[in-house]
């Protein structure tokens, strides 16, 4: 049985009498035990409305959402608290308080009424903390974190919280690259060790393609489509959903790329390897076409740090890429 | 290092230390306040009058049954009253600045008081004559109806609020609004019933009766009874209402219950004591500098405690003990509260990490 499953949801928001606005619609999707799934889209396109109306925050404007086959419309906030859990982007401003009593009030949903551990809670919080491995915050004050230990701590609260679904709203946003890349693992390996299901929303694509088991796609306009990643990259899902006139996905190398003024200058670049990959992408950036042979300007590149630019002619040297781009400029004003 | 963070996570025997402290504070407050004042009575017959012994002078007994042990008891009572309920407004708004009365509690009070004292003279002065006990009772039940009202509207709009945030506006506009109201009626009132009015704002733990008291106590056990079931939800809380609901919190139900409480708790003292100014915005934050936490299992006990040991306090200080003089008690909460708090918030530099 999948843990959480969709039907003809729509999702957008009702102002009084207003016509409601429809951000996103006919959703279909269902999420099944130790999925890892990843939420990509525009900006704009719907992930977090549609986030916010999975975990119940926000109505749905049509159709359903069923957690354990149950329409999740008539269950208590408790019953949902013990499915699902969640890591929002919601500033959190818990004043002066240690990282094991914040992984705590995951607990929540399982204490009595005044929030008493019991040994098997105590338990839980050990293991959740040991799971996000955040050993060595757990006696530290929260406000005391950075952005990266914090989101580990706010999943080990997740964690504790015990649920068969967790889903995290944009977990990678203001983390630098190597906090980001540790994320996406951790909770991968979340998902396949204990059998969760993880869903989370992020605009970390590259990332996304190589960890995710499957990718939810919410493109502006066409519906939600899923799938394993790189069925989604050939079949042109891809392109299609980040179609804009900046950039462009590249289905060769799973990349952005962009649609740089393309000049109407073409350079010729011959040589090889990294130093001429490096050149080509500096001269497209320059605003310069990279041509095939022929082309009115040549760069060589030679031995050692030297770059050979050869017009008509005549030719010059230049010893970085940099003096380069500024000589190339030069002639052309 | 890593000891010392454990110790103060962990918390438990030094909360317990710091409970036990508090709470013996309380009672040395509590003998203080019926010992000292204008007439000084020693310890040994304060016993005699409480156990209902024969004392050597009677006039003591007098004093202590009508005019300190009820002032002492209301002390107590406002005083924890107040902190918790800023202590429930600043957890609910998550805004160091909240305070009991940024619903506008006290403006509507202050409203209920001010059609009472400024309106009687019109109505004639037969009525002024006739008021003595019955003068002191109409003061409360204006102020109760006054701060009730405020707390309707408040509750009412509240249902349909999304936002605290707006709650919060909300209610300063409330205030705002009751307190042009009151504007009005001083400006069109004699001097001597401005008077009257001005006293009233002063604050005083002296004017309740024994005949009132049952009315302020269960309204203040009423009040600090739903502030003690709230105590999950409160630490819930911290972490944002959307937190809260995804961890299994009915947030509409439980705000309305912490505002229930909080108004119930707020509004009584009011009635009966006057507005008085400070207590509930620095106690909570005295408490979480002393003991290092924001968890509400431990807050709620010594916001309680403490609440009532300063209330008990700046009521002695206000009554300078071996004068015939008194301070108006907003004046003595206020100016020797303030620098305490500066002082010890700057001294411990944790009020910063309250809220951010």
């Amino acid at each position: 049985m999948s843990i959480l499953k969709t039907q003809n949801l729509a999702v957008g928001y009702k102002h009084g009498r207003h016509p409601p606005r429809v951000v996103a619609r006919d959703i279909d999707v269902s999420l099944h035990r130790g999925e890892f799934v990843c939420l990509l889209g525009p900006n704009g396109a719907g992930k977090s409305t549609l986030i916010r109306t999975l975990v119940g925050m926000q109505p749905p404007l049509d159709g359903q959402v069923y957690l354990m086959g149950r329409d999740i419309a008539d269950m208590s906030a408790i019953e949902v608290a013990q499915v699902i859990s969640v890591v929002l982007t919601d500033r959190i401003g818990v004043g002066i308080m240690a990282v094991r009593d914040l992984v705590g009030l995951g607990r929540y949903p399982h204490t009595d009424w005044i929030g008493r551990f019991t040994d098997e809670d105590e338990r839980v919080v050990s293991w959740a903390i040991r799971a996000a491995r955040a050993e060595d915050l757990a006696y530290r004050n929260v406000a005391e974190l950075s952005d990266g230990e914090r989101q580990k701590v706010m999943i080990a609260r997740a964690l504790a919280q015990q649920p068969d679904l967790m889903i995290l709203d944009e977990p990678t946003a203001f983390l630098d690259l190597p906090r980001r890349a540790e994320i996406m693992a951790l909770l991968q390996d979340l998902a396949h060790s204990t059998g969760k299901a993880i869903l989370l929303s992020t605009h970390d694509l590259d990332l996304a393609l190589r960890c995710a088991d499957r990718i939810y796609l919410l493109p502006f306009e066409g519906g939600l489509q899923t799938g394993a990643p790189e069925d989604l990259i050939l079949n042109g899902a891809f392109e299609g959903a980040f179609q804009s006139d900046g950039v462009r996905f590249d289905a060769d190398t799973g990349a952005f790329k962009l649609n740089a003024q393309r000049g109407r200058i073409s350079v010729a670049v011959s040589g090889e390897g990294r130093r001429a990959y490096w050149t080509k992408r500096a001269l497209e950036r320059a605003g310069f076409r990279v041509g095939d042979a022929g082309a009115e300007w040549c760069v060589d590149i030679g031995e050692g740090d030297v770059w050979c630019v050869e017009h008509g002619g005549v030719a010059r040297e230049c010893d970085s890429i940099a003096d380069l781009i500024v000589a190339l400029k030069g002639e052309h004003g | 290092m890593e000891a010392q963070y454990k110790d103060e996570a962990q918390g438990g025997p030094r909360h317990a230390v710091i409970m036990l402290g508090l709470f013996l504070l309380l009672l040395v407050a509590f003998g203080l306040s019926l010992s000292l004042g204008s007439v000084h009575i020693p310890l040994a017959g304060l016993f005699g009058i409480l156990t209902g012994e024969e004392v050597s002078s009677p006039a003591w007994a007098i004093i202590v049954h009508t005019i300190r042990l009820p002032k002492a008891i209301t002390a107590v009572l406002a005083g924890a009253a107040l902190s918790v309920s800023g202590l429930q407004m600043q957890t609910l708004f998550r805004n160091p600045l909240a305070d009991p009365f940024v619903l506008g509690i006290s403006a509507g009070a202050s409203l209920g008081v001010a059609i009472v004292v400024l309106t009687v003279g019109a109505v004639g002065s037969v009525l002024i004559a006739g008021m003595g006990f019955l003068g002191d009772l109409s003061l409360a039940v204006a102020a109760i109806i006054g701060a009730a009202t405020v707390l309707g509207c408040v509750l009412l709009v509240s249902r349909s609020v999304q936002s605290v945030m707006t709650l919060l506006i909300l209610g300063l506009m409330f205030g705002y609004a009751t307190g042009a109201f009151v504007s009005i009626l001083i400006y069109f009132s004699v001097p001597e019933q401005i008077q009257s009015y001005i006293l009233w704002t002063f604050g005083s733990f002296g004017s309740v009766t024994w005949r009132q008291m049952p009315v302020l106590i269960s309204a203040i056990f009423f009040g600090l009874l739903l502030a003690f079931l709230c105590i999950k939800p409160l630490n819930a809380l911290l972490l944002g209402e959307n937190y809260a609901r995804s961890m299994g919190l009915n947030v509409k139900r439980i705000r309305l219950w912490i505002l229930i409480s909080a108004s119930i708790l707020a509004g009584a003292t009011t009635a009966f004591c006057g507005p008085i100014a400070f207590l509930g915005l620095a106690v909570p934050h005295l408490c979480r500098s002393l003991l290092h936490t924001s968890d509400h299992r431990v807050l709620m006990p010594a916001v309680t405690c403490l609440g009532a040991t300063l209330a008990l306090l700046s009521d002695l200080i206000a009554h300078l003990p071996g004068s015939q003089f008194v301070l108006p008690l907003n004046a003595v909460t206020s100016l020797i509260g303030a620098p305490i708090v500066i002082w010890f918030i700057l001294h411990r530099k944790n009020l910063g990490q309250a809220f951010s």
